[in-house]
């Protein structure tokens, strides 16, 4: 509301401030370095700024990082047609004609950050998105139907203003056939196939084998990835098959993905001295080493009100992991078995979920001095990754029930007097504090057009996109945090 | 890591007086009794607690939390607590799933909150996001969003 209130109050002179930018301005900060570890700050505007979208702002080299000036701006609406050849066109008295309309999904991300927005395409082809302004976006158009058109992809685009994109046309491309078949001929219908380009990892739209394993998809020259991979209810391991595609040229791709003969896998999941049967604990099954095939699969399944669980694996090594709800008392446990070939049924009998356990600490300063107000954060390592959270008390001190196994903790300072600081801990070993470390300061404004963002939410990020601080903006768009080296 | 500092400090609270042997209670025991008065209740003034209020969120209340981005989309609330020193605890849920594991709480000044990132799956699509904060009183504030997951993204 106040930002809203000094807009309208100063308009004109943050559009002033705004053009003084000059043209070395760089809307979303430096471009993406794929190479360096490069400071990413994510930015979540909120309730004062509504007309604000979540983008993020890059770090360059060189930057001074007690001082960032980070000026973000509304988002632009970037439209256009999309269209493709069609064999059976609407109306048509010939069959086959180009430039018809495609349904599909056009995207728009900055590669590396949370800026992006997706839009489907109307009746007639057409889309309408609105994205932050800046440089580094990926433009992607995938039809719908994978089978008949080609996507399309497009990296380093620059958004700056509103933007009309015209007509983009998928034509025709060249088709990608073949077979997926089991035990060396069966073909293998409803499996999932998609096709990836290598050089940005966009996906094409889901393609199903038919009743004899076989498939097309079509592609623009380039060079690929084939993807096959089960769909609920079928165990048919992931593989990975690359490929060429070349102009007006059809590429073959046969695919084997070995024996499907499953084994029924069962078992019944209890708390802690196999009392009480646990419902609703999720079970993720890896495989780690499939007997026939060099492909992954994973699946997941869930207790009922008995505890029990029964799913059809293929043969050969599994990790499982049984995870219960995140409210239950109980922590996540996990497995390792081997399905032999030729085997119908293994019985993994019970299973014993061990209760979390009582953890408490404290948050110290470097010189011992207990440091309140401590936001605690432990999160699980694997699993679903859980996150339990607290605060330290006036003596520095916290509690928290935790899984017996090694967390991750990080602990976010209410000031700026000590960094966000990460420790791994095991709760069952492990006694003793936190001490808070002094880290770097990380401070400046976030402006929109020259006016402070207020109240929007900070989160600082490697190029990983591992969290090191989070943050909120006070009223006038200033931050201030500190962080660990990175 | 290098932050925790094994076997500092096991006990629950600082020893913060000590004087030759004698603890707290015993000097002020022996303060009251040659002021002679024996007992003296203690005064307890009246703080009603105040309940938290969640004063900024993304999105803003009652509007749509849209998840169209490869890397999902985060949802936060900042919360104001006028008892200084109140712990908050923060509840994620989405209906039909249940609480949601992987909110992280943040300090901020005066503010403190809660972020959860949801990824892209369309399970999510149509079902209504809530944060429900509550005080050590079990006094509470809530904001609720419905999601909307842009298919095929």
């Amino acid at each position: 509301m106040i930002a809203l209130l000094l807009v309208g109050m100063f308009g004109c002179a943050s559009m002033d401030e705004s053009l003084k930018m000059g043209s070395d301005y760089a809307p979303g900060g430096a471009e993406l370095d794929t190479e360096g570890n490069q400071l990413r700050i994510d930015i979540i505007p909120g309730e004062a700024t509504p007309f604000l979208d979540p983008q993020s702002w890059l770090v360059e080299d060189g930057d001074d990082l007690g001082d960032l000036n980070i000026d973000i701006l509304p988002s632009v609406p970037v439209s256009g047609q999309l269209v493709g050849y069609s064999a059976t066109p609407y109306g048509a008295e010939v069959p086959g004609a180009d430039e018809t309309p495609v349904d599909g999904l056009v995207s728009m991300f900055r590669i590396g950050t949370i800026a992006g927005a997706s839009a489907s395409t109307d009746i007639n082809g057409r889309f309408s998105l609105q994205v932050p302004p800046s440089t580094g976006y990926q433009l992607s158009a995938i039809p719908t139907d994978g089978r008949t058109l080609p996507f399309y992809v497009e990296v380093n685009s620059n958004v700056t203003e509103q933007t009309d994109l015209g007509v983009i046309d998928l034509g025709y491309g060249s088709p990608i056939y073949g077979r997926v078949t089991s035990d060396g001929v069966e073909g293998v219908q409803g499996a999932s196939i998609r096709l990836i380009d290598d050089e940005t990892g966009l996906q094409g739209s889901e393609i199903l084998s038919d009743e004899n394993g076989h498939f097309i998809a079509r592609g623009h020259p380039g060079e690929y990835t084939l993807a096959v991979s089960g769909v609920t209810g079928r165990s048919i391991p992931t593989i990975r098959t690359p490929l060429t595609v070349l102009e007006d040229q059809g590429t073959e791709v046969n695919v084997e993905v070995g024996s499907l003969n499953t084994a029924s896998v069962y078992g019944q999941v209890f708390g802690e001295g196999l009392s009480t049967p646990q419902r609703d604990v999720r079970i993720r099954f890896s495989s780690d080493q499939l007997a026939e095939s060099e492909g992954t699969l994973v699946i997941e399944t869930e207790t009922d009100g008995d505890g029990v669980f029964n799913r059809s694996l293929l043969p050969g090594r599994w990790l499982a992991e049984f995870i219960p709800p995140y409210e239950s008392d109980l922590a996540p446990a996990g497995m390792t078995f081997t399905i032999d070939d030729n085997q119908s049924m293994l019985d993994l009998s019970d299973i014993a979920l061990p209760e979390r356990v009582t953890f408490s600490s404290y948050a110290i300063d470097p010189s011992g001095n207990p440091v309140s107000g401590v936001a605690v954060n432990a999160r699980e390592l694997g699993y679903d990754e859980f996150i339990r959270s607290t605060t330290t008390d006036s003596d520095g001190w916290f509690e928290l029930k935790l899984a017996p196994h090694p967390m991750a903790f990080m602990l976010v300072p209410p000031g700026v007097d000590f960094a966000v600081t990460h420790a791994l801990i095991d709760p069952v070993s492990d006694k003793g504090s936190v001490a808070m470390s002094r880290g770097e300061i990380i401070e400046g404004r976030i402006t929109s057009r020259g006016i402070g963002v207020p109240f929007a939410l900070l989160e600082v990020r490697d190029s990983d996109g591992l969290l090191y601080a989070t943050s909120l903006s006070d009223s006038d768009g200033y931050f201030s945090v500190r962080v660990e080296g990175f | 890591m290098s932050h925790f500092r094994p076997n500092h400090r096991n006990t629950r609270h600082p020893k913060l007086f000590n004087f030759k042997g004698l603890g707290l209670w015993h000097a002020a025991c022996i303060f009251l009794f040659l002021k002679g008065c024996y007992f003296w209740l203690p005064i307890e003034e009246d703080h009603p607690n105040a309940p938290p209020v969640i004063e900024y969120s993304s999105p803003e209340p009652e509007n749509i939390f849209r998840i169209d981005t490869p890397a999902g989309s985060v949802a936060w609330v900042s919360v104001f607590d006028p008892d200084q020193g109140d712990v908050m605890e923060y509840m994620w849920t989405i209906n039909g799933l249940g609480p949601q594991g992987t909110a992280q709480a943040f300090m901020s000044g005066n503010y403190q909150g809660s972020s959860i990132q949801l990824p892209l799956d369309p399970l999510y699509n149509g079902r209504v996001l809530t944060c429900t904060v509550f005080d050590p009183s079990g006094a509470s504030d809530r904001r609720s969003w419905t999601i909307e997951v842009e298919e095929g993204s």
